[in-house]
């Protein structure tokens, strides 16, 4: 199910909200939040919903188990086998049929491939398991005594199929004491709405224009066409999955729960590393301290280590050459930045020269991230630098392009934080003025989203698939 | 913060989320079937079964439903396609690429204020490919038969200079297809014929401007074309009774979604002669053919102008008025359908095969040229078709 369906907007989640409120106390909120949690994931998948059932089962035993036990070589094995469990589910359905495929291609072993359908959301929700199991070994976080809070933990429908990944030791303490108010509930629900608006107001329109530049009219594409369409992507991508952890978020509060920001304002950022400490924060910072710290962080190896890392990122967004090759990418980025810096040259000490390039350098990633198919991929870099295709805009991209050309401006500037300064600006306190209008602006972009839901037929969520 | 006034602000909130429940909700109790805005049926209410629910179609289908039966759709869908409007900016010339999924008609098309115009665009691979399938088919098709070809060019070849850039040359792809054929097969030139007819006429006399046909006067000229080549008497259009039996959007219009307040309509306009210039007519699938002609061809249903038939069949058989007047077996798409109104009074059967449908292979189409004594035989094509999966289609008459 997805946030902006007619079904989840006319029916699932009021009868959450209802559900939730009406029942008193703590426990009885968080069976309800479980039950309409495992439905919201059963929703086209319902045997996934077993499956992630059963490997939070095995999380919950080894963490007990790593509670019980006070030897740390036998602890480390309850670890391994918790991380080896987890990791192997999601090798298996997101990256066995890409394995056997790189292996057949290079010695031709002629391992079969599977028809396996990868579940919604299992690189998020696998990710916070490991976050509980590993909190636990680290003593990060108490061990949970409860197995269905575990598992509301795991499959708490507003983070669970976008994230952003929620780390165990950030909301162990909320799952059985947080409070929710009439705020929460008035700022919850205006957080929802402003992703909701960000996915069908801005999302949908660019993907449109994304898609019918850089598939549809691919062949015989200007090089003014490819650089527009990877940037109205680099638009989509934002305004998707921020949309989607905005509503996340506001959901989390709806119900008492604080999830931390997972973006901010990242197309503002001055350098490579700035981007990826405001893009999918919640993502590089599990790296961070998953990975690339236990590897040895920058004390030894460091540039194995940063290397490790991207690759894993490019990796965890897909089974696919050109995930792995964006996050290299950005991996060599990050080396060439540091090598850069040591020599006195940073990028970010110009303000407006170094925000220009890295968004150049952004929107070019995208293109990398894009086009699944390594040939296209290719040529795409080819026509962005002008070579073999025409520069300038034909009329079959014009149309497209002049169509809504109107929100090219008002996207940019939604991607900054001009609007929340100047709001912050008109309503330097907090009053009541300020909450009866999130209030009517909730309410007019709630109706106009559903009303144009059931006119869009392009609204994918793209981290769906992740 | 004052109670109340969270109190005020929540309600604002359960407002609209208590609307969007009722207009979803409300689809438990519609009773609508159909929507002739959308042209379609509309989603029903799946049946629950645990094993549909496991594959996910019970709750696909629930969504489909519950998308379909909203309270009022028809209003939000046209408050939605009003909002977009307001954002869209409008163009004077646009140029768009079909989102449906129609080989065999051509999908771009430049969108103008009055009208839309279906793009040729050449690809020389597929127009060997066709010349290559067609000298295959004439090759099988018995010796003693006359053999023809007949390949006419669409709207945007005779419009303004402006509009033609965007599209190839149809003319010097015909006369290449043309000078492709065997010996023994004559080529019928339309072109020249329309080009002129144009000059006489104007383009909107003889084209649509929504739909990618000819009307039934440029018909005419094709048809003259054939009867000369065939040593027939020629038809004057201009003899009969004009018709007007009603107004449409074209199938270019329907498909990029343009039949709205922008473009007038296209008014269908029939001749009264090919009322009576048959006996009987009738789809290999069963269906009577006699029904749909003219009478029933502007549907709003339908989504646009057939041409003569309802939908493609198979094959069709028109028994002409003339005994005697020979068989002519035709292979053609729905260009080629047009012109029996006008040439079927001087024929004794037309078997019109239409290749994007027929599954019989060569073995069928030989026995239709012994059970109709077939004396004639034609590929009659429209010029935008080189550029699209015709010759695939053909090839499988071959095997």
């Amino acid at each position: 199910m997805v946030f902006s369906s007619v079904i989840f907007l006319g029916i699932f989640l009021p009868l959450s909200l209802i559900g939730y409120f009406i029942m008193p106390g703590r426990t009885g909120k968080n069976i309800v939040l479980l039950i309409f949690s495992l439905m919201f994931y059963a929703w086209g998948e319902p045997k996934w919903v077993f499956i992630m059932a059963a490997l939070t089962f095995a999380d919950y035993m080894f963490a007990m188990l790593m509670d019980k036990v006070n030897k740390k070589g036998l602890k480390v094995t309850l670890l391994s086998m918790a991380v080896i469990s987890n990791l192997s589910l999601l090798f298996i359905v997101k990256y066995y049929n890409f394995f056997v495929s790189a292996v057949n291609g290079v010695i031709n072993l002629g391992l079969p491939e599977y028809d396996i359908r990868m579940p919604v959301g299992i690189s998020f929700f696998t990710f916070q398991a490991l976050t509980y199991v590993v909190d636990v070994y680290r003593k990060d976080a108490r061990v949970q005594k409860n197995y269905f809070y575990l598992l509301l933990y795991i499959s708490m429908f507003p983070q669970l199929i976008a994230g952003p990944i929620v780390r165990y030791s950030d909301i162990d303490m909320q799952i059985n004491d947080r409070t929710e108010s009439m705020r929460g509930f008035v700022d919850g629900m205006f957080r929802f709405s402003i992703g909701l608006g960000k996915k069908v107001l801005f999302a949908n329109y660019a993907g449109n224009i994304a898609t019918q530049l850089l598939e549809d009219n691919f062949n015989g594409i200007s090089a003014a066409a490819v650089w527009i369409g990877v940037f109205m992507f680099t638009m989509q991508i934002y305004f998707d999955f921020s949309g989607y952890s905005d509503m996340a978020i506001g959901l989390g509060k709806v119900f008492g729960f604080d999830y931390k920001e997972n973006f901010n304002y990242p197309y503002m950022a001055d350098s490579i590393s700035d981007f990826w400490r405001r893009w999918h924060i919640s993502l590089s910072t599990f790296f961070r301290d998953y990975v690339y710290i236990p590897l040895g962080g920058n004390r030894k190896h460091h540039m194995l280590n940063i290397m490790i890392v991207w690759f894993l990122t490019g990796l965890w967004h897909g089974a696919s050459w050109n995930f792995i090759i964006w996050g290299l990418f950005y991996g060599i980025l990050l080396i060439v930045e540091k090598k850069l810096k040591n020599i006195g040259i940073d990028i970010s000490k110009v303000p407006v020269f170094g925000n220009i390039l890295v968004l150049i350098i952004i929107v070019y990633s995208m293109a990398l991230f894009y086009f699944v198919d390594f040939g296209k991929m290719v040529q795409a870099t080819y026509y962005m630098l002008g070579i073999g295709n025409r520069i300038s805009l034909g009329i079959a991209e014009k149309t497209i392009i002049y169509k809504y050309l109107w929100s090219i401006p008002v996207m940019v500037v939604a991607c900054t934080p001009i609007q929340k300064k100047a709001a912050s600006k008109i309503f330097k306190k907090e009053t009541v003025h300020t909450d009866i209008l999130q209030s009517v602006m909730f309410a007019a972009v709630y109706i106009l989203c559903f009303i144009l839901i059931l006119n869009q037929t392009y609204n994918p969520f793209l981290y769906f698939r992740f | 913060m004052q109670k109340k006034h969270y109190l005020l602000c929540a309600a604002l909130i359960i407002i609209p989320i208590c609307t969007v429940t009722f207009f979803t909700v409300y689809a438990f109790w519609d009773k609508c079937e159909k929507s002739s805005k959308e042209n379609r049926y509309l989603a029903k209410c799946p049946e629950y079964n645990a094993e549909a629910w496991f594959d996910g179609k019970y709750e696909a289908g629930l969504e489909a439903f519950l998308n379909d039966h909203v309270y009022r759709r028809d209003d939000v869908i046209d408050a939605a396609a009003n909002f977009e409007t307001l954002l869209k900016k409008k163009q004077a010339v646009q140029m768009t690429k079909s989102t449906r999924e129609r080989k065999d008609i051509g999908t771009d098309a430049l969108i103008l204020e009055d009208r839309i115009l279906a793009l040729y665009i050449n690809n020389d691979d597929i127009t060997n490919e066709l010349i290559k399938t067609c000298r295959k088919l004439y090759d099988i098709i018995p010796e003693k038969l006359e053999k023809y070809i007949m390949i006419s060019p669409t709207r945007i070849e005779f419009e303004e200079e402006e509009y033609k850039q965007y599209s190839d040359s149809q003319g010097d792809v015909i006369f290449k297809i043309y000078a492709g054929m065997p010996k023994d097969v004559k080529a019928i030139d339309s072109y020249l014929l329309m080009k002129s007819a144009v000059g006489t006429f104007g383009t909107d006399r003889l084209y649509f401007r929504t739909d990618h046909h000819w009307t039934e006067l440029g018909a005419s000229f094709g048809a003259n074309a054939l009867l000369s080549a065939m040593g027939k008497n020629l038809v004057n259009p201009l003899m009969y009774e004009e018709v007007n039996q009603g107004s449409f959007y074209g199938y270019l219009a329907v498909m990029h979604n343009t039949n709205s307040d922008e473009m007038l309509p296209d008014e269908f306009i029939y001749y009264k002669n090919a009322e009576d210039i048959y006996e009987d007519a009738y789809g290999v699938e069963g269906a009577d053919i006699s029904q749909c002609i003219h009478e029933k061809l502007v549907e709003p249903s339908r989504a646009g102008y057939y041409t003569f038939v309802e939908r493609s069949y198979q094959y069709v058989v028109v028994e002409g008025k003339t005994k005697g007047g020979g068989n002519l077996l035709m292979i053609n798409d729905s260009y080629g359908n047009a012109l029996v109104p006008w040439i079927a009074e001087q024929y004794e059967n037309i078997i019109m095969v239409d290749p994007r449908c027929f599954t019989g292979g060569k073995k069928k189409l030989l026995d239709i040229v012994k059970e109709y004594k077939v004396d004639s035989f034609i590929i009659n094509l429209a010029g935008l078709i080189p550029g699209s999966t015709f010759a695939g289609d053909m090839e499988k008459l071959c095997k």
